[in-house]
C-alpha cells in the first residue's frame, strides 16, 4: 500500500449534546469529513435509528468520517457493534440511512469491493487453512492474482508460516490476525474493524496496532471498535462515542476533553517546594481544588485550563520555586470516555 | 483428495466448493448417508427371508419407505445445513459481504447441496439393489426364473433401478431447494422439515387426497412409476411424467428466487 | 462468613528514604468460608440448570414452543378419557394403551431437550469450565441424564398419574377407589420413571456424538422410528424363539412389551400396526433389569465422550 500524507479528517460540526435544543435539526456532518473536492464522505451514517419492537438499540446517530482511523467507544450493550454492522450492511436499519463512498450497502453487493470487515465472533471454517480462507476471501472480492494478494496479505499480518495450517487449531490471536488478513487482501478503501485487538499478545497487538495505522496514513478510512482504550489513543486521534445508543461526542477526543468544560481538569505538578507553591496557588481564582499527595506531587483541579497553567509559572517564578513536570492527569481517553458514559 | 479436487473446482464455483468440503467436513454427509441406506438394511433382511420377489421389494421399498421417509429426512439433513450450519456460527457475513449476488450465493449453494446429496442419498438405492441381486429371490420367482416360458412372467429387477435413481436425484433436487429455502427462515428448520416428513408426507399423505397436489412424495413417485411402467407398479392418482418434471423444475426456480430475496433481507446478527 | 479486611496501614512518609514501603492486602479477594454442598450439591446445581436452559427458560418463545406443545397433547390425552368416562361411565383407555399413546409424545420431547443437554456445551466450548471446577465428568453425565430424566418423567409420569386421579375421583367411592386402585399408582410411578431414564439415556447417547442440534435431533427421532420398522420387519421372518430377542432392539416395542406385563390385563397390540407375538414375552423383572442395563450401558457410552484425551 502507498502511503499518502493526507491527514485523517473527521469533525462533525455537532453541538455538546447539554447545549442542543431539543428536536433540533440534525448537525451539519458534512462539513469536515467531506472530501475537499465535494465527493460524500467515506462513511456517512444519517439519522440511523435502530430498534427491535420495544427496545431501541440506535437512536437517531449521525455522523460522518473521512480517511485515517477512527475508534468506535462506547460501553457494553451501547450500540456499537449494531451501528457497525449497519454501516457493514449485515442490518438494515429502522429508519435513516448508511451510505459508503455515497453509495449505499445494504443491497448493493457492489460496494462491498470497497469495504473490508473484520467481525468481532471467532467462528470461522474450521476445514480450511488459514491460507484457503484468506484466498476464498480473495477470490470474493474478485481479486485478479489471487496467489499474490493472499500472500501479501498473510505477510501484512505475520501469518505467512502458519498458514497452512486448519484454522481449527488456531489460537485466538491468529484467527483475529487471519480475518485482518482476509479483510484486507482486495486492498479496500473502507475498514471495519470490530474488536480487533481481542485475543492478541502483547507483540502481535503492537503490530496490529501498527499496521492499522499505517492504513490509516495511506489515506485509507478504518473505523475500529474496541474496548481497550489505552491503545486505541494510539492509533485513533478521532472518536466517535456511544452511549445507550445515542451519539454522545465525535471528533478529537482531546478538543471534545476541552470542551468538556462543565468538568475540572485535573493537573499534576512536579515541584521543588510543592507546599510553598500549593499554598500560592490556592488563591489564584483559576484553582478549584489542590492537595499534595504521598509522593510530593501537587494535585490541582482548574476550571479554566489556560489561565492555570500561566499562574502555575507566575507563582513558582515569584517564589523561586523549581518546576519539573507539568502535567494533564486526566487528559486521556479513559477519562473523557469515563466522563461521557457517565453523563 | 478432497484439497485437489476443491483446487480444480475453486475458482468457478468457490462456494460451491466450500459447501461441499463443509458437508465432508461434517457429520451431515455420514448420518445423511447411513439414513440413505436403511432400505439396504431391509434389503438384507429379504436375503435372511424372501417375502415376495425382488422387483416387487425393491419397487415397494421406494414407494413405501424411500420416498416418504428416507428421502426427506436425508436431504434435510444436508440442505438445512448449508446455510443452517453458516447462520448458526455466523459465518455467512464472509459470503454475502462480498460483491457476490445473492443469486450466486444461493445457486452455488443449491449446488453443494445437489452434488452431495445426489450420490450420497441414492447410493442407499444402488446399495439396496446389489443386496436384492444376491438373492435369487422367493419361490414364485425362482420357478418362473427356471421355466424359460415364464422368464417374462417376473420384471427384471434392473428394470426398477433407473427409475429409482432418476426419480430419486428429482426428489433431490426439490426437497433440496425447499429445505434449503426453509432454513433462511426458520432456526429449527430440521424440526419442521422432520414434521413435513413424518406428519404431512407420511401421515396426512395417506387421509387427504388434496395433499397429493403439494406433496413432494407424490411427485417423486408418480415420476418413478411412470418410468418403470409396469401395471403391477402404481399409486393412486399419479401425475403425468411430463407434468411431475415441470413441477418440479417451477418448484426449483421458485425456491431459489425465494432464497435469493431472503438472503437479500435477512439481518445477520 | 466472611473476615474483615485488615486495616490500611499510614500513609508512607513524604520524604524519600533508601526503602520503599510496600505491603499487599486481601481486600478484593476473600476466602469463602461459608457451608459447601458437596459433591450432591453441584451435580444438583447442575441439573437444575440444564433443566431450565433445555426448557427455554429465559429465552424467546420459539425455544419453549415443542415442549409446551408436546405437554399440552399430554395432558389432552389424560383429561379426554377421564371426560369421557364421567359422563360414559365407560373405561375408554387403559394404563397401558395411554403410554402407547403419548409414546409419540414422549420420543419427540427427549429429541428435543436431550441434544440441549449436551450439544450446546460442546459446540459452545465450555466444557473445560466445567470440568475445571469441583464437578468430576462422571458427575457431568449424571447430572445431565438426572436433568433429562427429571424433564421426561413430567412427561412419562404427570399426565398417567392425572388420568389414575381423576378416575378414581369420578368412582362413586373415590377414597376406596384410590385405595383399591394404589397398585395401579405404583405400575404408573415404576413405568415412567423408567421410560424416562430409558429413553433419556437413549436420546444423551445420541447428542453425545455431535455438537450440531439438528444433527441428534434428526438422528433421535429417526432412530425410533427405523429401529421399530426394523424390529417389526424382523419379526415377521425370524423363528420364534428369536422374537423376544428382537423386541428388544427397539425402544418403542420393548416398552410395549414392558408395560403389557407391567400391566396384567391391558390390550395387546393391533395386528397391522405393530405384531402379535405368539410366545410370551419376558417376565416383567426381566423389562426392569433390561431397561436399568440399557441406562447404565449409556452412562458408560455417554461418559467415554467426555473423558480426557491422551
Amino acid at each position: 500500500m502507498t502511503a499518502s500524507p493526507s491527514a485523517p479528517q473527521i469533525a462533525p460540526k455537532t453541538l455538546p449534546p447539554d447545549r442542543r435544543p431539543s428536536g433540533a435539526a440534525k448537525p451539519d456532518i458534512l462539513q469536515n469529513a467531506a472530501p475537499a473536492d465535494g465527493a460524500p464522505p467515506a462513511i456517512l451514517v444519517d439519522g440511523v435509528s435502530k430498534w427491535y419492537g420495544d427496545v431501541v438499540a440506535v437512536s437517531d446517530v449521525s455522523f460522518g468520517i473521512g480517511p485515517g482511523v477512527t475508534a468506535l467507544l462506547g460501553p457494553n450493550g451501547a450500540g456499537k457493534s449494531t451501528l457497525l454492522k449497519m454501516i457493514a450492511g449485515l442490518l438494515g436499519t429502522s429508519s435513516g440511512r448508511v451510505t459508503v463512498h455515497g453509495e449505499p450497502v445494504r443491497g448493493q453487493p457492489s460496494t462491498y469491493r470497497r469495504i473490508g470487515l473484520v467481525p468481532e465472533q471467532e467462528e470461522l471454517y474450521p476445514f480450511l487453512t488459514g491460507r484457503e480462507f484468506v484466498r476464498l476471501n480473495a477470490r470474493l472480492q474478485g481479486v485478479k492474482d489471487l496467489d499474490g494478494a493472499t500472500e501479501w496479505a498473510l505477510g501484512l499480518v505475520e501469518m505467512r508460516d502458519a498458514a497452512d495450517r486448519r484454522l481449527k487449531g488456531f489460537s485466538k490471536g491468529m484467527r483475529q490476525r487471519i480475518k485482518v488478513a482476509a479483510a484486507l487482501v482486495h486492498d479496500p478503501q473502507v475498514l471495519l474493524m470490530d474488536e480487533p485487538l481481542n485475543g492478541t499478545d502483547p507483540v502481535q497487538r503492537a503490530n496490529l496496532i501498527e499496521l492499522i495505522q499505517r492504513i490509516g496514513d495511506s489515506g485509507r478510512t478504518v473505523l475500529v471498535s474496541s474496548h481497550v482504550l489505552e491503545e486505541v489513543e494510539r492509533f485513533a486521534g478521532n472518536i466517535v462515542v456511544i452511549v445507550n445508543g445515542k451519539l454522545a461526542a465525535a471528533g478529537d477526543y482531546r478538543t471534545i476533553r476541552d470542551r468538556i468544560d462543565t468538568r475540572p481538569h485535573l493537573v499534576r505538578i512536579r515541584a521543588g517546594d510543592p507546599r510553598r507553591l500549593a499554598a500560592a496557588l490556592i488563591g489564584e481564582p483559576s484553582t478549584v481544588s489542590v492537595e499534595v499527595d504521598a509522593d510530593g506531587r501537587i494535585v490541582a483541579q482548574t476550571g479554566e485550563a489556560r489561565s492555570f497553567y500561566d499562574a502555575v509559572t507566575r507563582l513558582a517564578q515569584r517564589h523561586d520555586i523549581r518546576l519539573y513536570e507539568i502535567q494533564p492527569a486526566d487528559d486521556s481517553l479513559n477519562s473523557v470516555f469515563a466522563y461521557l458514559v457517565e453523563r | 483428495m478432497v484439497t485437489a479436487l476443491s483446487t480444480v473446482f475453486f475458482r468457478p464455483l468457490p462456494i460451491t466448493t466450500l459447501t461441499v468440503r463443509q458437508f465432508l467436513d461434517g457429520r451431515a454427509v455420514r448420518v445423511s448417508g447411513l439414513i440413505g441406506l436403511i432400505p439396504a438394511a431391509f434389503a438384507l433382511i429379504y436375503l435372511l427371508s424372501p417375502n415376495g420377489t425382488r422387483f416387487e421389494t425393491y419397487t415397494g421399498q421406494f414407494l413405501e419407505l424411500f420416498a416418504p421417509t428416507v428421502l426427506p429426512i436425508a436431504v434435510l439433513i444436508l440442505a438445512t445445513s448449508a446455510f443452517g450450519n453458516e447462520l448458526e456460527d455466523r459465518t455467512l457475513p464472509y459470503l454475502t459481504l462480498k460483491p457476490v449476488s445473492r443469486l450466486r450465493i444461493v445457486l452455488e449453494k443449491w449446488l453443494g447441496v445437489i452434488v452431495v446429496g445426489i450420490p450420497v442419498v441414492l447410493f442407499g438405492q444402488v446399495a439396496t439393489s446389489v443386496i436384492l441381486a444376491f438373492s435369487d429371490g422367493n419361490a414364485t420367482e425362482q420357478r418362473y426364473a427356471a421355466d424359460p416360458r415364464f422368464a417374462d412372467r417376473i420384471p427384471e429387477l434392473t428394470t426398477a433401478i433407473w427409475p429409482a435413481l432418476a426419480a430419486g436425484a428429482v426428489g433431490v433436487v426439490m426437497f433440496g431447494s425447499i429445505f434449503l429455502l426453509l432454513s433462511l427462515y426458520i432456526q429449527r428448520a430440521l424440526l419442521a422439515g422432520i414434521f413435513y416428513a413424518f406428519v404431512w408426507e407420511s401421515i396426512l399423505g395417506r387421509y387427504l387426497s388434496g395433499i397429493r397436489l403439494i406433496s413432494v412424495k407424490q411427485y417423486v413417485q408418480s415420476i418413478f412409476t411412470r418410468l418403470v411402467d409396469n401395471p403391477d407398479v402404481r399409486i393412486d392418482n399419479p401425475f403425468q411424467l411430463g407434468s411431475a418434471l415441470i413441477v418440479a423444475a417451477v418448484t426449483t426456480v421458485v425456491c431459489i428466487l425465494l432464497a435469493t430475496r431472503r438472503l437479500r433481507r435477512i439481518n445477520l446478527e | 462468613m466472611t473476615t474483615a479486611p485488615q486495616p490500611m496501614p499510614t500513609p508512607a512518609p513524604t520524604q524519600p528514604t533508601t526503602q520503599r514501603y510496600g505491603e499487599v492486602f486481601d481486600r478484593g479477594y476473600q476466602h469463602y468460608e461459608g457451608e459447601r454442598h458437596g459433591r450432591a450439591g453441584s451435580v444438583w446445581a447442575l441439573t437444575r440448570f440444564s433443566m431450565s436452559r433445555a426448557m427455554g427458560l429465559k429465552k424467546s418463545w420459539t425455544a419453549k414452543v415443542i415442549p409446551i406443545l408436546v405437554y399440552v397433547g399430554a395432558v389432552m390425552t389424560a383429561i379426554i378419557p377421564v371426560g369421557i368416562e364421567s359422563f360414559t361411565g365407560q373405561n375408554v383407555m387403559d394404563y397401558e394403551d395411554f403410554f402407547t399413546v403419548i409414546f409419540l409424545l414422549m420420543g419427540v420431547f427427549v429429541a428435543t431437550i436431550a441434544p440441549e443437554m449436551l450439544c450446546g456445551d460442546r459446540r459452545e466450548n465450555v466444557l473445560s469450565l466445567y470440568f475445571s471446577r469441583a464437578i468430576t465428568r462422571l458427575d457431568y453425565v449424571l447430572g445431565k441424564l438426572l436433568a433429562t430424566a427429571l424433564l421426561t418423567l413430567t412427561v412419562s409420569f404427570v399426565p398417567a398419574f392425572i388420568l389414575w386421579l381423576g378416575r378414581n375421583l369420578l368412582a362413586d367411592s373415590p377414597l376406596q377407589s384410590l385405595g383399591d386402585d394404589f397398585p395401579n399408582l405404583l405400575r404408573i410411578a415404576l413405568a415412567g420413571i423408567l421410560i424416562a431414564f430409558y429413553l433419556g439415556a437413549g436420546g444423551l447417547m445420541i447428542a453425545a456424538f455431535t455438537g450440531r442440534k439438528a444433527i441428534a435431533v434428526a438422528v433421535t427421532i429417526v432412530g425410533f422410528l427405523v429401529l421399530e420398522t426394523l424390529a417389526n420387519t424382523l419379526l415377521a421372518v425370524v423363528p420364534e424363539r428369536w422374537e423376544n430377542p428382537v423386541i428388544l432392539l427397539s425402544p418403542i416395542n420393548t416398552i410395549d412389551a414392558f408395560l403389557t406385563q407391567l400391566f396384567p390385563g391391558g390390550s395387546t397390540p393391533e395386528s397391522g400396526e405393530g405384531f402379535v407375538s405368539s410366545s410370551p414375552f419376558y417376565p416383567v423383572e426381566g423389562y426392569v433389569a433390561f431397561l436399568i442395563g440399557i441406562v447404565i450401558v449409556g452412562v458408560g457410552v455417554i461418559l467415554s465422550r467426555y473423558l480426557p484425551e491422551r
